[in-house]
């Protein structure tokens, strides 16, 4: 099979992934509980009020013509209008703010993330046996086995609640050693951006320290295996340097694991992490569905969840191609 | 919640304006008619010597009347709200003059306004006098009476179950106060059909049928004035056995049915129920077993958190026996002020004395409620380990079917469920449970439920892959040259090849559910009746454990979470580790 069958093959089943994830989401919606033009029409509202609104949103439609109808907006990317904290406001340009503070947060997280830990799990890797791999493993083991928000919620309650050295909430606001910040909007860009990165500081580094010990465990593992193999103790016996062995032989079998799941976070980047984002209360796209399910908000639900399918989906593409690049045999 | 809250501003608003329409409509008819009346009166041929302004005045006081409001009846110590009514007027309302006039304690009060708030010293009945009075000086009057009882407290309501080791219920008025004070107290209900009567500020009573009992309190002070109050017991009857151990239920009724199929199965076949090749077969896999547990016991990480797991097992099957207290829901410290000032106020340190309040003592201090934590942290164990076990178990049946059944048959099997894999691996799983729970209702087994169907994908890739491999080997081509029906080859040679591969998987699995739970208990979707550690660690979180000191209420739940998921996680490698001989030599 070559690469463009592959290819081709590829992207068909995402396109029908794409379509069974528009239908599901636009069922699993229609399945909820609860009138959603009770939300809409204020109370005392008329019934000529409550037909105009049902009008509004199609909700007087047969449903054969509701689906045609949302698959029309998706493609506009019109996701209709929000019945919750942006009361009855377009819900699209209202999801520019959050996916920036999401990308900011979640997209650095997760770079530093990868990052670190496949170095800390090289490290380990190469000095397996050693304390100096027992600590790094019970380190990223203990990080791995922590639920995230109880993480949060400690670097929450230490670092801005009792030292204060860096703000409660929100993704922007504060300056450091500044006691009353002016408002964001009358900040110098500088200032903006310090603000951003002093708000920024807590989440990254919970988010950073959770997600990095899946990784460190993922390449420790796979370099572990790697390094029993014969052809390396063939390079080995060629006399080639250890720094030679281990970054020409070794980190280039032992990455594949690695790669697959790095492409999943990534991914997971669009859907932002609702813990972290819950914790520090940083109004990113986690924040914000969360928000839309205690609001009952189904269009902006509908909206997070369609956006955060479609960036795995994307992502696992990606991974896919890379991995054919990087591993030949998986084109056979 | 600001959805409801718009709504509601709204309609006060609405509210609001039809109110203010209403009354200026009704304020412009009055003036029409009475400019009519003017105009009528001006027309008409006047008497010499009286003037028109004496009409007017005559008119505008016929223009001024009053409410003030229905009977009041008010408790004793709240405030008794005093509210005037304008029907009709020619002045705006808030111009006119109000005075309020009643004798309270042998003094005559006067205030005024419109809106009058004012707490009576004492019990008793009292005639209030309003009067209002406009530019004109036209006075009105109206009158009203305020009823003041004896505030009673019957307590708070309580519940409990039929099979409860105490059914004795104290019941405590001692939140009751008037002026003059109290002189009886009188509890009444029904009891198994005939009314019951107990006096006493405190009385006790032995509830032992299930029912819902309505108790009313009425006290009685020495002005002879009566104040009731009313507090709900309510004894649950004992469920079903089934119900209350559906756990139970759900994994033995399997494991009893599938025992009894292959009973019958012997049975049919004509071989006594324990064949020799039986005997031999157990030996074998005793042997394998033993093998196996040695390699495993080597592995000192693995083995550590084996015996971790254990202790934790204990923790949930004995908690009623290790805890502090039987029910942690139920008993509280109290928040003691006395004038202000607090002698005792939640969260608790820990101490190893006992409580005055409750006799317990407190070894890891107490939550904002005054519920001891060291209880609550015993049976959280339970919560999180049925969690861990019964939704793995659903999501690795549904796992396991799935991947057998596409690796297996292949073809247009594989591809349509592989695609609905992969539609499941890609849904954003936690918005998508907090969905579901937003849908199915706050309920344990709904947590259990949705926990498993949520985590089933990555099983079935694994069965898959393996099932693939295993399908292709020698025997199984065998077997089918044989003539061996599908259930049959996968049954007896792929499902024994396969299932060893995904147990370390599975308990993997187990710590993302528990973690799972966790996480749904924290942002306050899971069982509120349920005890458990994601919870705890809610209310800690919503009532700034750490800003008010109390390490204590994050710390053991939270080290709880993390020694269970990490001695799952490390149980897990370890049975990687025996299963998996390449793993080994490294």
């Amino acid at each position: 099979m070559d690469m463009r069958t592959l290819l081709t093959r590829k992207l068909v089943y995402v396109v029908i992934t794409l379509w069974a994830i528009l239908t599901f989401n636009f069922f699993l919606f229609r399945i909820m509980p609860g009138d959603p033009t009770r939300v809409l029409v204020p109370r005392g509202g008329s019934q000529e009020l409550r037909d105009a609104i049902m009008h509004r949103f199609y909700l007087d439609r047969p449903l054969w013509d509701q689906y045609v109808h949302y698959i029309y907006q998706v493609f506009t990317l019109d996701f209709g209008i929000s019945s919750g904290e942006w009361k009855l406001q377009e819900i699209t340009p209202n999801l520019v703010e959050p996916l920036i503070n999401t990308l900011l947060l979640v997209g650095i997280g997760t770079a530093l993330a990868i990052f670190l830990g496949v170095m800390l799990g090289r490290y380990a890797a190469w000095r397996r046996g050693t304390p100096a791999d027992t600590v790094g493993m019970a380190f990223a083991l203990t990080f791995y086995s922590m639920p995230t928000f109880l993480f949060a919620l400690v670097m929450l309650m230490v670092f801005a609640g009792q030292l204060q050295w860096f703000p409660l909430k929100g993704p922007y606001g504060e300056l450091p050693f500044v006691a009353n910040p002016p408002d964001y909007t009358d900040m110098s860009i500088p200032e903006k951006l310090l603000s951003r990165g002093y708000h920024l500081v807590l989440p990254v580094l919970a988010f950073t320290v959770e997600v990095m010990a899946e990784f460190a465990l993922i390449m420790r593992n796979s370099l572990t295996d790697v390094l029993t193999e014969d052809y390396i103790v063939t390079a080995r016996a060629k006399g080639l340097s250890n720094k030679t062995i281990l970054k020409d032989h070794a980190m280039r079998n032992a990455m594949l694991p690695v790669v697959t799941v790095a492409a999943i976070s990534v991914g997971w980047v669009l859907g932002g992490d609702i813990m972290v984002e819950i914790v520090f209360s940083y109004k990113g796209l986690g924040y914000i569905a969360w928000d839309a399910v205690n609001l009952r908000d189904f269009c902006v639900l509908q909206a997070l969840f369609l956006i955060m399918a479609i960036a795995v989906l994307i992502a696992n593409l990606v991974a896919d191609i890379i991995y054919m690049y990087l591993d030949p045999r998986v084109k056979i | 919640m600001s959805a409801k809250f718009a709504g509601r501003s709204l309609g006060m608003r609405m509210t609001r304006r039809e109110d203010s329409a209403g009354r200026r409509a009704a304020l412009a008819v009055t003036i029409l008619i009475i400019m009519l009346v003017i105009g009528l009166a001006s027309a008409m041929p006047a008497p010499a010597d009286e003037p028109s302004g004496i009409a007017s005045t005559a008119l505008a006081q016929a223009a001024l009347e009053v409410d003030a409001g229905p009977p009041l009846n008010n408790t004793y110590g709240s405030y008794a709200e005093l509210n005037a009514t304008v029907i009709a007027t020619i002045e705006p309302e808030d111009d006119l003059n109000y005075t309020w006039s009643f004798i309270d304690n042998a003094t005559t009060v006067t205030r005024y306004g419109k809106l009058v708030n004012y707490v009576f010293t004492e019990t008793g009945v009292y005639a209030v006098d309003l009067t209002v009075t406009d530019m004109f000086s036209n006075t009105a009057t109206d009158s009203t009476t305020v009823t003041v009882t004896p505030e009673a407290d019957a307590g708070t309501s309580r519940q409990f179950r039929e099979d409860n080791p105490v059914t004795l219920i104290y019941l405590n008025a001692s939140g009751s106060s008037s002026n003059p004070e109290i002189v009886t107290y009188v509890w009444t209900f029904t009891y198994d059909g005939a009314p019951q009567t107990l006096t006493g500020k405190n009385a006790s009573f032995d509830f032992k049928r299930p029912n819902t009992y309505n108790i009313t309190l009425t006290v009685t002070d020495s002005n002879g004035m009566v104040g009731t109050d009313y507090v709900i017991v309510r004894v649950l009857a004992k469920p079903l056995w089934v119900v209350d151990h559906w756990i139970v239920s759900f994994i033995g009724l399997p494991i009893l049915i599938i025992a009894a199929l292959m009973i019958y199965n012997k049975w049919r076949k004509g071989s006594g129920i324990i064949t020799s090749t039986d005997i031999e077969k157990a030996k074998l896999q005793y042997k394998g077993i033993r093998k196996n547990w040695t390699i495993f016991r080597s592995n000192r990480l693995g083995f550590a958190g084996f015996i971790v797991l254990i202790i934790f097992g204990a923790m949930a099957i004995f908690a009623p026996w290790i805890s502090t207290v039987q029910n942690p829901d139920d008993v509280q410290e109290p928040n003691i002020i006395v004038d202000g000032v607090a002698i005792q106020l939640n969260p608790l340190p820990p101490s190893t004395s006992k409580s005055i309040y409750t006799g317990i003592t407190h070894y890891w201090g107490t939550d904002h409620k005054g519920l001891d934590i060291y209880s609550m942290t015993m049976y959280g164990a339970r919560a999180s380990l049925i969690v861990g076990i019964v939704a793995t178990a659903i999501s690795v049946l549904l796992g396991t079917a799935i991947g057998l059944a596409a690796g297996y048959f292949g073809r247009v099997t594989d591809e349509v469920l592989m695609r609905v894999t992969d539609f499941f691996l890609v849904l954003p799983w936690f918005p998508l449970m907090i969905v579901m729970m937003a849908i199915l209702g706050q309920k344990f087994i709904w947590v259990v439920v949705v926990i498993g169907i949520t985590s089933w994908p990555s099983t079935a890739r694994v069965v898959r892959s393996q099932v693939l491999t295993v399908k292709e080997r020698q025997f199984i081509v065998r077997a089918k040259c044989v003539g061996a029906t599908d259930g049959h080859i996968i049954k007896t040679h792929i499902l024994p090849n396969v299932l060893p591969l995904i147990f370390a998987n599975t308990v993997l699995l187990i710590a993302i559910a528990i973690f799972s739970e966790a996480f749904l208990d924290f942002f306050g979707l899971g069982d509120p009746t349920v005890i458990s550690w994601g919870a705890m660690l809610e209310s800690a979180y919503d009532f700034d454990a750490f800003l008010k000191g109390a390490w204590w209420w994050i710390g053991a739940p939270g080290a709880a979470i993390v020694l269970m998921v990490l001695s799952f996680s490390l149980v897990g490698y370890a049975i990687d580790d025996v299963l998996n001989p390449k793993l080994r030599r490294r």
